[in-house]
């Protein structure tokens, strides 16, 4: 059954030096997803397959009710793909300048006015008449990405796009590619391990790990509903701790029946009390093991009984307690895994988080 | 770490090391200038027909190199993208042929391609033959340079990143247009010096060539007869227009080659390095 027109449906198995990737996903139309996961996931296999240049064992990957790629039948050659894709590194041609790198795809090459408009957008026309080797790695990252929107693909495949960027920059490139996927309505794929990031831009984040995808949620979903323990690890969870170390409070409460399990903790989900208790959570009592400034708050890392550690940020007004004194935190409404490392039903926040869900971009 | 007496007395040995190599390397080329007397040269050069070994040098020097560029091109891609089955086989097979003495060439040759074999039997039905021919010689010269042709060519290929190639076709071109496109101009300065090598040995291609192609006389054939009948200083000019012809084209492919690596300077494939240090905020 060929999916709608404009999407790309990836359903494949790819193998990989000592392991092998499986990942079922549908993007839609005008949609990015963000693929987010530790190196060596599998995340540039998935983009590499999508693009062609690595064979599938099994599986289809469909773009624009096109099938592109099916095992024991012969993938649509790259040309024919029409598949953007910004590799890790931006293998820029070497011989030409700037302005014909952009315009590689183009009739008249670095002359024809796309060019001029591409890199005015992506900040580079100041090195439009240089050679690769004289641009700083940020410049041939964006060269490369007004490269591949030049030739224009039906399907955007993005690998660590904006990992030279200083930040403000960053966003501000970030946010023209999510609107310009809205734009063109192609679906895009945006690989990282930052999550801010995969926040930013993508509606839905895919977490891959070890070849496998964990979780697709929305980005205000995924790192207050962790689906794992794993997943909650590469959002930002920085410990786990048995749920009777700590006191419940307000309106939270264990489901019952839930056994024995762990909370996490993530940063942004612990305040330091005494706070006005509106919100249920579960009370802690730990120590303070070191203070380091963080703009204009303090992030403070307490230690447990146990040995755990996590990060809890005093906001202004709080006080600044001494190294090794005593703190009670609040963890905010954790989600709690039980002894296999699955989401604990009923655990976790309640279902505001949809409201967080937009991207960047988004009206 | 020595101290820096030590280290310049150390840099000072590699200088005057390096130094006496070059002049060692270099001396043969002095002792031709040396020892080229005007009168030696206008006799010997004036003499009638004393150019015309240099002529049938340098056009069979061509065609071998037509003939080299045409098939040995495609096996030093194939080569270099690892496209032949049991590559090394292939690779083995070329430096065999770079690592036999060029004299045993051409004695193989004649039991290859003489009158009396299957294949100069082949040869006489186009009205060709192996043996003291125009064609003889252009074939041995094929032979000893073809080895050097192939093995630059295929690392000249081989420094062109696949990756840029797959690029160039993600963005819309054939096979074809890619080659023209990125391939080529990027192995171009490679593939220059290569052929520039294969050149040099074509011109002074004497091994095989005086078993199977004494006449007509190349440039190398001429000197060896001049010195034979004349003695050395009658072959010296020879010398002299040997060198002139077969040198200046591979000194040029080396400083074009030297230029082209020092203008796309290193680094081009790189990954990115930050732009500044706060490119990685952790995740909060």
């Amino acid at each position: 059954m060929p999916p709608a027109a404009g999407s790309l449906l990836v359903d494949m198995t790819v193998d990989r030096r000592g392991f092998d990737v499986r990942v079922s996903l549908a993007v839609a139309a005008g949609e990015c997803v963000a693929v987010l996961g530790p190196s060596g996931a599998g995340k540039s296999t998935v983009l590499a397959a999508v693009a062609g240049l690595v064979p599938l064992r099994a599986g289809t990957v469909w773009l624009d009710g096109q099938l592109l790629s099916a095992p024991g039948k012969p993938a649509v050659v790259l040309r024919a793909r029409r598949v953007g894709l910004l590799a890790q590194r931006p293998a820029l041609f070497p011989h030409l300048d700037g302005a014909a790198n952009i315009g590689y795809s183009l009739p008249g090459g670095g002359a024809h006015p796309l060019v001029r408009h591409l890199a005015d957008v992506v900040e580079v026309a100041d090195v439009l008449g240089a050679r690769p080797a004289r641009m700083s790695g940020g410049q041939r990252q964006r060269v490369a990405l007004a490269r591949v929107l030049a030739a224009d693909p039906r399907a955007l495949l993005l690998d660590e796009p904006f990992s030279a960027l200083e930040r403000e920059l960053r966003d501000r490139i970030a946010r023209w590619v999510v609107d310009e996927v809205r734009r063109r309505q192609v679906p895009c794929l945006l690989v990282t391990h930052d999550v801010a990031e995969a926040q930013r831009c993508g509606r839905r984040i895919a977490v891959l790990d070890g070849g496998r995808c964990l979780q697709v949620a929305a980005p205000g979903t995924l790192v207050r509903a962790p689906a794992s323990r794993r997943v909650a690890e590469l959002v930002g969870y920085q410990a786990f701790v048995p749920v009777d170390f700590g006191r419940p409070t307000g309106n939270w409460a264990l489901p019952p029946g839930a056994g024995s399990c762990v909370v996490g903790i993530h940063p942004d989900l612990v305040q330091a009390l005494p706070q006005p208790a509106e919100a249920g959570g579960l009370e802690m009592h730990g120590t303070i093991g070191s203070l380091v400034a963080s703009g204009a708050t303090v992030d403070a890392s307490v230690a447990l009984a146990d040995g755990s550690t996590f990060g809890v940020r005093l906001g202004a007004g709080q006080p600044v307690p001494s190294l090794g004194s005593s703190i009670d935190v609040l963890v905010h409404q954790p989600p709690c895994f039980d002894t296999r490392g699955d989401l604990v039903p009923g655990t976790g926040p309640p279902s505001d988080a949809g409201s967080l869900a937009q991207p960047v971009g988004m009206p | 770490m020595l101290p820096l007496a030590g280290r310049q007395l150390v840099g000072l040995i590699g200088v005057l090391g390096g130094a006496v190599v070059w002049l060692a390397l270099l001396g043969p080329l002095g002792a031709l200038l040396a020892h080229l007397s005007p009168t030696a040269l206008r006799s010997s050069l004036s003499a009638p027909q004393a150019l015309a070994p240099l002529v049938t040098s340098v056009e069979a020097s061509a065609i071998a190199l037509v003939v080299l560029v045409g098939a040995g091109t495609p096996l030093a891609w194939a080569m270099a993208r690892d496209r032949l089955p049991a590559p090394r086989l292939w690779e083995g097979g070329v430096l065999v042929a770079l690592l036999m003495p060029p004299l045993v060439v051409g004695l193989l040759l004649v039991f290859l391609v003489g009158p009396l074999t299957p294949i100069g039997h082949g040869l006489a039905h186009l009205h060709l033959s192996a043996s003291n021919t125009f064609f003889a010689l252009v074939l041995a010269e094929i032979y000893e340079a073809a080895p050097y042709y192939v093995l630059g060519a295929s690392a000249a290929f081989s420094s062109v990143d696949p990756e840029l190639e797959q690029h160039a076709c993600l963005l819309g071109d054939t096979w074809w247009r890619s080659l023209r496109r990125i391939t080529l101009p990027l192995a171009a300065p490679g593939l220059v010096s290569a052929l520039a090598m294969a050149w040099a040995r074509a011109m002074g291609a004497f091994g095989a060539v005086i078993v199977i192609a004494y006449h007509p006389y190349g440039l190398p054939m001429q000197i060896w007869v001049t010195l034979e009948q004349s003695g050395l200083p009658a072959a010296l000019p020879f010398a002299l227009v040997l060198l002139v012809v077969a040198l200046p084209l591979p000194l040029a492919a080396y400083l074009w080659t030297a230029r082209a690596r020092m203008s796309s300077g290193p680094g081009p494939l790189t990954g990115p390095s930050p732009d500044s240090s706060i490119a990685e905020p952790g995740p909060r």
